[in-house]
């Protein structure tokens, strides 16, 4: 109490000692906010971090273009109708039946059963008009369903094939001659763009030392790339010499095939 | 726990070992490609009074069908066509021999199964040694009457066989390795050899005067003439058959360097002129160009220059060590060796540099590819059973046959046809 009665510095009641919270409990106080904060902080960091950007990688190869996806016969929308009809009629039913055991147990109003008995009536006739139509619905419903699928296979698919005019070819040459151009016949399945099927007919002649002359097309597949490398096959082909009973030359009709099979 | 440890290590252990011995296999496998003709063999009719043949033409025409990937075969007994649609064969090849003393008359004939047409037939009368050689010519014409290219049942391979220490003589085989035949006997050291066109002689490398120099035997008289008597050094010769020139390697001017000249000795042009190794020169099939090894670069690799030594291009980029290039007859790739994790192995290259494909792998050394004429298959020599011997392969590496059995078989090179 010394402090006190030098006078210079202010004396503190009684009360006010009491009052003032002392400083230890003060800096305790601070420093378990600051811990309770911190935690506050860290628990909801990731919250309050921005975003990660996305990056997006891309090739600078184009991918390869994906044929068309066919597209899934739609399926008709009868089946919900025909759902819903179904619920209408197990509802009415439901409510014949409750109707019924109203009127039988209890008839609280005339206007009711009346109304009741009308709309029994009425839903009788509705019922019966519906479970024929609803089976017709359905019968139509499943006929539909079944058509689609035969649908799909719209084109049939062609093979590559070969034929003369005018002469018997030997079963062998034949062989010889399809080996001898398909093995140079492979064109990329990207000529097709959407198409399914590519067809070109080419007509060559043969001579006897396997030597071709008169090469072109007979039915162009429309599609230019596709004909100069049926043409360009025919030519690289090396092909076997003619058999006797061919003759000195024979002429040929090749009916090159490019399908997405 | 130390029992587990144990049975863990044998697992490990016993994986590694099938591993390795997975390694040491070759690829073996059906050719891929093209789709094989059906064709059924029925054995040769021996006519009355005919001896009889150790060695049938039938098996003769079925091994020359299985070396040229082209046939599925099928050998019956006796001529039932039924059986042949049933199987969808459209050929059947049928003859007849007849033997007495030491000639052999052969009649060989193609049928189609379906008309039963001749579709080509062949008499031979010969000498029953020669009767290999008569049924290879009648393969070659069956397979161009069916496919327009001719077969390599004929063509023929010379090689090196060592006999002893320092001495290698330079030995001409058939095909499939049957009827070897001595160029030289000299035992001395004899390398190198190529075909001259229309494989009438060998041209090779020979110490027979003591200093290597390039000499021309004719196969049938046996008459050897020396190319050139200049230099000390004139090594791996390859003769075009375009041009009728010759590319050598030669040090007359003191380095290795490549040089042309024709094959009687005149017109001699000096193609290189760096200071740097050029060697083991090939030919281009239209006489262009030519392939070579050089180590300009520090390790030798393959390059190609025209026939004036103009316009030269590395080829080989991938490798620390290529050489031994051969050009295909069809111009669009070339073969050649490389040292690859020890061992010598044989890729292709495209002409442009663009595709490379190995074709041995895991089996020892292989040396020396040489192509067939229709450029289909391979000829090389390999150490994968011990000693080096020869093989034959298709142009993708697959079905890998060895065809010499006596060993120390070297430097193979394939005839035209």
């Amino acid at each position: 109490m010394l402090n006190s009665q030098s006078g210079l510095i202010p004396f503190r009641s009684n009360n006010e000692i009491e009052d003032a919270i002392p400083k230890w409990m003060l800096f305790s106080i601070f420093f378990h906010i600051l811990i309770v904060l911190s935690v506050i902080i860290v628990v909801n960091i990731e919250k309050v971090k921005p975003n990660k950007e996305t990056v997006y990688l891309f090739n600078m190869v184009e991918p390869k273009r994906r044929r068309p996806i066919k597209k899934e016969a739609i399926k008709p929308k009868i089946t919900k109708e025909v759902k819903k009809i179904e619920k209408k009629a197990v509802k009415k039913l439901k409510k014949q039946k409750v109707i019924k055991t109203k009127s039988n147990e209890k008839v609280k109003e005339a206007a009711p059963i009346k109304k009741e008995v009308e709309i029994k009536e009425v839903i009788t006739e509705e019922e019966a008009v519906i479970v024929e139509t609803e089976e017709e619905i359905i019968e139509e419903a499943i006929s539909k369903e079944e058509a689609p699928e035969k649908e799909i296979d719209f084109q049939d698919f062609l093979e590559n094939e070969l034929s003369v005019e005018n002469k018997r070819m030997p079963n062998y040459f034949q062989m010889a001659l399809k080996r001898a151009v398909e093995r140079n016949w492979t064109p990329p399945r990207e000529l097709l763009g959407g198409l399914h099927q590519l067809v070109v007919l080419v007509k060559f002649t043969i001579n006897k030392n396997g030597s071709i002359s008169n090469l072109e097309i007979n039915e162009s597949s429309w599609n230019k790339i596709l004909d100069n490398l049926a043409t360009r096959a025919i030519e690289k082909a090396i092909f076997p010499p003619l058999p006797p009973a061919l003759g000195q030359d024979v002429t040929i009709y090749y009916r090159l095939v490019l399908n997405d099979k | 726990m130390i029992n587990n440890k144990k049975i863990l290590l044998l697992i490990i252990l016993s994986l590694i070992t099938i591993n390795i011995f997975a390694n040491e296999l070759f690829i073996e496998s059906q050719s891929s490609g093209i789709a094989k003709m059906n064709i059924a063999i029925l054995p040769f009719i021996k006519l009355e009074g005919s001896q009889n043949l150790k060695e049938l033409p039938a098996d003769v025409i079925i091994s020359d069908f299985n070396f040229s990937d082209r046939f599925n075969i099928v050998f019956m007994k006796e001529p039932d066509t039924a059986i042949m649609h049933k199987k969808q064969i459209d050929l059947y090849i049928i003859g007849k021999y007849m033997v007495k003393g030491s000639k052999i008359s052969l009649d060989c004939r193609l049928y189609d199964s379906w008309t039963i047409d001749q579709i080509l037939g062949k008499k031979f009368n010969t000498k029953l040694k020669h009767m290999r050689r008569a049924i290879h010519l009648f393969s070659d014409e069956v397979v161009f009457s069916l496919y327009g290219e001719k077969g390599i049942a004929s063509s023929r391979i010379v090689c090196t066989h060592k006999i002893g220490r320092g001495k290698k003589e330079i030995l001409l085989l058939d095909y499939d390795g049957h009827r070897p035949h001595y160029i030289t006997q000299n035992r001395v050291l004899n390398m190198c050899p190529s075909f001259s066109p229309s494989n009438n002689s060998i041209i090779y490398t020979s110490w027979r005067k003591g200093r290597p120099y390039i000499y021309t035997t004719n196969i049938y008289s046996g008459k050897t003439d020396i190319l050139l008597k200049k230099g000390s050094l004139n090594i791996s010769p390859d003769w075009n058959v375009a041009e009728d020139r010759i590319v050598f390697c030669s040090n007359m001017d003191g380095n290795s360097e490549l040089y042309t000249i024709n094959a009687d000795g005149s017109d001699l042009l000096r193609l290189t002129i760096r200071s740097t190794i050029e060697a083991t020169p090939s030919w281009s099939p239209n006489g262009y160009e030519i392939a070579y090894t050089s180590d300009r670069s520090g390790s030798p690799h393959i390059y190609i220059m025209d026939n004036e030594g103009a316009s030269m291009r590395k080829l080989t980029t991938k490798g620390r060590y290529n050489s031994d290039p051969a050009w295909s007859p069809n111009g669009d790739k070339i073969a050649y060796v490389s040292l690859e994790n020890g061992n010598f192995n044989i890729f292709t290259i495209s002409i442009d540099g663009s595709t490379r494909n190995q074709l041995t792998s895991s089996s020892g050394n292989n040396e020396g590819p040489s192509w067939s004429p229709d450029g289909r298959h391979l000829v090389f020599t390999s150490n994968r059973f011990g000693k080096y011997d020869l093989f034959i392969m298709n142009e993708k590496g697959e079905n890998q046959k060895k065809i010499t059995h006596t060993g120390n078989v070297t430097a193979p090179e394939w005839s035209d046809y």
